[in-house]
């Protein structure tokens, strides 16, 4: 049965203000509480802070300042603007009207011929073409153009000297704010036309000390006396709706809608839609700069310090309670609960919505607001209460319920869903408010669920105790534990892929990858595996808050971010499923200590900026952009690197490599790599940063040299001493030739002499054969007659042989015969010796002439030697 | 040309309001051409200026016929004829307003600016010139060097004698100016 409560009187009654806090941190340039003026803020190309101060220059990297002062060639230590140029160099101005340009560290003046102002430089400016723009106290402003300083006053039609402020608008046109109005100066070549706006078209107050920039051509006009003012369409409109008290305004900031004022009364934000002041605190104390970095942090400047505000990303509201539950009405009010108490902050005061009425002693332990704007608060032991916030109707659903303790509400479209102690009731937004109960009778798996969840795809997800997941979708009931070994599930969230995730207690993440939960794989990254709350952003980004802080990753992009002590959420836990998403995508979570409010930002750097700073080459600091070429023996290099993530600096990990040379990407937690004795080679260093140590999407800063090899080991000279062997080959084979030729020359020569005599030879051979023949030819004709001549002296000796030899015998044998009687006879000694003798020449006679017949029997007279006779 | 300044002088004055001003009638201005081939010089004492203290408006002006020196006779017809063209264009004028507040009823030396319209050869150029003013008694002391740049003012030289004369000549003033 339904019972319907009707408050008459809708009891507000004010608790007084309980504003949203921003969280700032303080930073100390110099030592602590030593009092400096930061005049102005900047953030270079490269990601480094500048900072402008009274007591000098200041570059910030997020753990180390360098501090610029007279002896660094500052010429003024009161440092009062800045700019950059379109090379990344860094202007600075001074109180006494000098400007110097900071490239690389080193401090140069800007000096013209026509010379500088000797009065405060209150702002510089690189308009869209790169023309330099200064403004000065009472002296006017000043344009930097084809090496020409140009100067605009009174003569040109400049309202007043004292020219606080520069703007570009969207045409390209420069904003001046004056003692006697804006001034917009239009260009074109050197000549500059100007413009006035003031008190006669409608400036509420002449004095505009800064000018801002906004969307559509609107621009922001801040005034001495009469705040802020919007010009647009040539009407001046004021931007906040209350009269401001706020004093004269130095520096503006617009962030989303927001709008971030430096007042004389201390830093204050504006609800640009509402024009009401967002409901935030107010930092006291004169502010005289705001700067917005890339990473969303609003760097605030003070007379006395410095400060780091996260701005709107995370904001606090200080509420000295525990808030178990919390909800945003669509009228922007805030809904919460404490242990005692339905609390409604409108910004300007907080309300007890139930004070008065029948529940105002019950605890709300859920909140829910529902498409039409009705807000659901569910009780303990007492169903639910369902609240009109207009007129402070409500409508109680108890006894409806199967179980009246409402741990968890949620809903999608025309149907409610209530988490309770004993299952899970399903209400329809009709005029009857239809209830299901569902049990584990009906298929749940047990009856105690922390939370309903409805999922882009209509499918109820139910976070049970000890059970796991349980699932209801077109085909009923579905269960899942696998994985979950505690099985204690406390919500879930869906991202901008539609994939759910499970907030598993002790085990942290899970994802449905639409068969089962698979643990997250980089829960590592995470700061704690038990979160106590978690939601998904606008942009799919999750937010899952735990113990130490609240870990904000984007599973697409794989970037995690952690706000922690430092941000202002690590001393705050956040109650168990006290986290509610409005329509903007902000994100709110019940802590132990008030509320934390989480807005994401749009176009934000989100993960940390890398820079290769320098270069040390054998100790020698080298600028490789104006030669990546070094000899052989510049081969020992120290690689300075710096990352910027200023809202978690000493949470920085990198990763290099040096393609070419290291096999693997190397990591550290330093900020230099060194490289010693690098051979010759074409090298390639990359760098990577992260604040998670997942580095797949990190920025990546890259740079490229090469050394060369020495002379004796290029191919040039390799060339050369080809070249030069060619060269003494070619010479020496036409030195070879040369000879040869000569040679064959002087050969020649000899031949033909030789030639020439054996032609001679062979004349006068020639001659000599034909005598020889004549002689031959006479040789034979004698030789025959003298043969004819022997042949017939042969023949006679022939003759006379045979016959000697023949004629010859007979006598001497008879003569031997002879001796051979007379030997017989007896005869004197004197004729026997006679005898002896006659035989013995008869003898030898007889030998001569048995030889010479023998010869003659032989021949010997037939070739009878030849003599010249 | 005497009474082109009287009348320029009367209309300057017309402008300043009456008071007790500064003038001079021999300031001496002096011009540099330092080329790659040969350097020029040439001068004249016959600047007229006028400064109102109250106003810290000046005005100089000079005849550009009244240039002595050069290197040759037909150089300097040259600079008159060919590049000045001194019978159209005969003054060159210098008016403007002082950016630094000076106390001209102190002696002393102030490091000023002036800024104003640099008008030679019939080309205007709005200029700041760097400028010395010593205060003493009733006499007031003005040094400038500063640079012009030929095509600030149309100034043509041709290609022929580009080597014989700068693109930027350097000019030195210095004029005491009387009280009148």
């Amino acid at each position: 049965m339904m019972r319907f409560f009707f408050v008459f009187a809708f009891s507000l009654f004010s608790l007084g203000l309980s504003a949203q806090s921003l969280f700032f941190q303080p930073y100390y340039l110099l030592k602590k509480n030593e009092a400096i003026k930061i005049n102005r803020t900047l953030q270079d190309k490269t990601g480094f802070l500048w900072f402008a101060t009274n007591k000098g220059l200041f570059k910030f990297d997020g753990t180390t300042y360098r501090r610029f002062l007279a002896i660094d060639s500052l010429p003024d230590e009161n440092v009062t603007a800045l700019g950059e140029d379109s090379i990344g160099r860094v202007w600075a101005g001074f109180k006494n009207g000098k400007i110097s340009i900071v490239d690389h560290n080193l401090i140069t003046p800007f000096d013209p011929p026509e010379g500088m102002p000797k009065v405060t430089i209150s702002d510089i400016l690189f308009d869209k073409e790169g023309v330099l723009w200064f403004s000065t106290l009472n002296d006017g402003t000043y344009y930097y153009l084809n090496n020409r300083l140009y100067r605009l006053d009174d003569v040109n039609g400049m309202p007043d000297l004292f020219c606080y402020d520069l703007e570009e608008d969207a045409k390209g046109n420069i904003w001046v704010g004056t003692d006697g109005g804006a001034a917009i100066c239009t260009r074109k070549e050197n000549e500059v036309e100007i413009k006035v706006l003031n008190n006669a078209s409608g400036l509420p107050d002449n004095i505009v000390k800064k000018i801002l920039k906004g969307e559509n051509d609107d621009m922001y006009l801040a005034t001495e006396d009469a705040g802020l003012v919007i010009y647009h369409g040539e009407k001046f409109n004021s931007v906040l709706n209350d009269k401001w008290s706020y004093g004269s305004i130095s520096d503006l900031l617009v962030i989303d809608d927001w709008m971030w004022v430096a007042s004389a009364k201390g830093l204050l934000t504006i609800d640009l839609r509402s024009k009401e002041r967002a409901p935030t605190n107010q930092l006291p104390g004169e502010v005289l700069s705001i700067y917005n970095d890339r990473e969303g942090n609003v760097w605030i400047g003070s007379k006395t310090s410095l400060s780091r505000s996260l701005g709107k990303q995370l904001r606090l509201m200080d509420i000295n309670a525990s808030i178990v539950a919390v909800t945003s009405g669509k009228d922007g009010d805030l809904w919460y609960a404490d242990d005692v108490s339905l609390y409604r902050n409108r910004g300007n005061g907080t309300l007890k919505p139930l004070a008065g009425t029948a529940f105002a002693n019950k605890s709300v332990i859920s909140l829910f607001t529902d498409p039409d704007g009705f807000i659901w608060a569910g009780l303990y032991g007492e169903g639910v209460l369902r609240i009109d916030p207009k007129n402070g109707t409500i409508k109680q659903l108890n006894k409806e319920l199967r179980n009246g303790s409402v741990l968890n509400i949620s809903g999608k479209d025309k149907t409610i869903w209530l988490a309770t102690l004993g299952g899970v009731s399903e209400i329809k937004l009709n005029d009857n408010f239809l209830v299901k109960n569902y049990s584990t009778s009906d298929g749940l798996s047990t009856d105690y669920i922390y939370q309903v969840f409805v999922d882009s795809k209509s499918r109820v997800w139910f976070a049970t105790d000890r059970n796991g997941v349980d699932m209801r979708d077109e085909n009923g009931f579905h269960h899942f534990e696998e994985n979950f070994d505690a099985k204690v599930v406390y919500g879930f969230a869906e991202d901008a892929a539609h994939r759910v995730w499970a907030n598993v207690q002790d085990l942290g993440l899970f994802v449905f990858d639409e068969k089962k939960f698979q643990p997250f794989e980089n829960q590592i990254w995470l700061h704690s595996t038990t979160m106590n709350a978690l939601c998904s952003d606008g942009a799919g980004r999750l937010i899952a808050a735990n113990d130490l802080g609240l870990d904000i990753f984007n599973p697409t992009k794989k970037n995690f971010h952690f706000f922690d002590e430092q941000s202002g959420a690590g001393n705050r836990i956040a109650n168990l499923n006290a986290i509610s998403k409005n329509d903007k995508g902000e994100i709110f979570i019940g802590t132990n200590h008030g509320l934390l409010i989480y807005s994401p930002q749009q176009n934000l750097q989100e993960s940390p900026q890398v820079l290769i700073d320098q270069i040390r080459i054998n100790d020698q600091i080298v600028d490789l952009t104006k030669t990546e070429s070094l000899s052989y023996d510049q081969n020992n290099i120290k690689i300075d690197f710096l990352g910027f993530w200023y809202q978690n600096p000493t949470g920085l990990n990198f990763v290099y490599q040096l393609d070419h040379y290291d096999p693997e990407w190397i990591d550290t937690r330093g900020n230099s790599a060194t490289y010693s004795k690098l051979p010759p080679g074409d090298y390639t260093f990359r760098l990577k940063v992260s604040d998670s140590n997942d580095f797949s999407n990190s920025a990546e800063a890259k740079m490229h040299f090469v050394i060369r090899p020495p002379f004796y080991k290029t191919n040039f000279f390799y060339a050369l001493v080809a070249l030069v062997l060619v060269v003494i080959v070619y010479f020496f084979i036409k030195l070879r030739e040369k000879q040869l030729i000569a040679e064959k020359r002087e050969l020649e020569i000899k031949v033909r002499e030789r030639t020439s005599e054996i032609e001679q030879k062979t004349h006068e051979i020639q001659a000599q054969a034909e005598e020889i023949r004549g002689i031959n030819e006479n040789l034979e004709q004698l030789v025959r007659s003298r043969t004819a001549e022997l042949e017939h002296k042969n023949k006679a000796i022939e003759e006379y042989a045979f016959i000697n030899a023949h004629q010859l015998r007979a006598p001497v044998a008879s003569i031997l015969g002879l001796i051979h009687l007379m030997q017989k006879l007896d005869l004197g000694e004197n004729e026997k010796e006679f005898l002896t003798h006659l035989n013995d020449s008869a003898k030898k006679l007889d030998v001569v002439v048995s030889s010479i017949t023998e010869a003659i029997e032989r021949g010997d007279f037939m070739n009878p030697p030849l003599t010249d006779d | 040309m005497r009474t082109l300044f009287i009348v320029f002088a009367s209309v300057l004055v017309t402008c300043l309001g009456y008071g007790q001003k500064f003038t001079t009638n021999s300031g001496t201005i002096k011009f540099i051409s330092k080329a790659q081939l040969e350097l020029i010089q040439a001068s004249s004492n016959k600047l007229q200026g006028i400064l109102d203290p109250a106003t810290h408006q000046f005005a100089f002006l000079i005849d550009m016929k009244s240039f002595q020196g050069f290197n040759t006779g037909l150089q300097r017809q040259h600079f008159n004829e060919n590049y000045i063209e001194s019978e159209k264009f005969p003054l060159a004028k210098f008016s403007g307003k002082v950016i630094e507040q000076v106390d001209y009823t102190q002696n002393g030396v102030s490091e000023v600016r002036a800024k104003g319209e640099l008008d030679i050869h019939g080309q205007k150029q709005v200029r700041i010139i760097k400028s010395k003013i010593t205060v003493n008694g009733n006499q007031i002391f003005i040094e400038a060097q500063f640079l012009i740049p030929l095509s600030d003012h149309n100034i043509t030289i041709p290609k022929i004698v580009n080597q014989k004369i700068a693109t930027e000549i350097e000019v030195g003033v210095s004029a005491t100016l009387l009280r009148e």
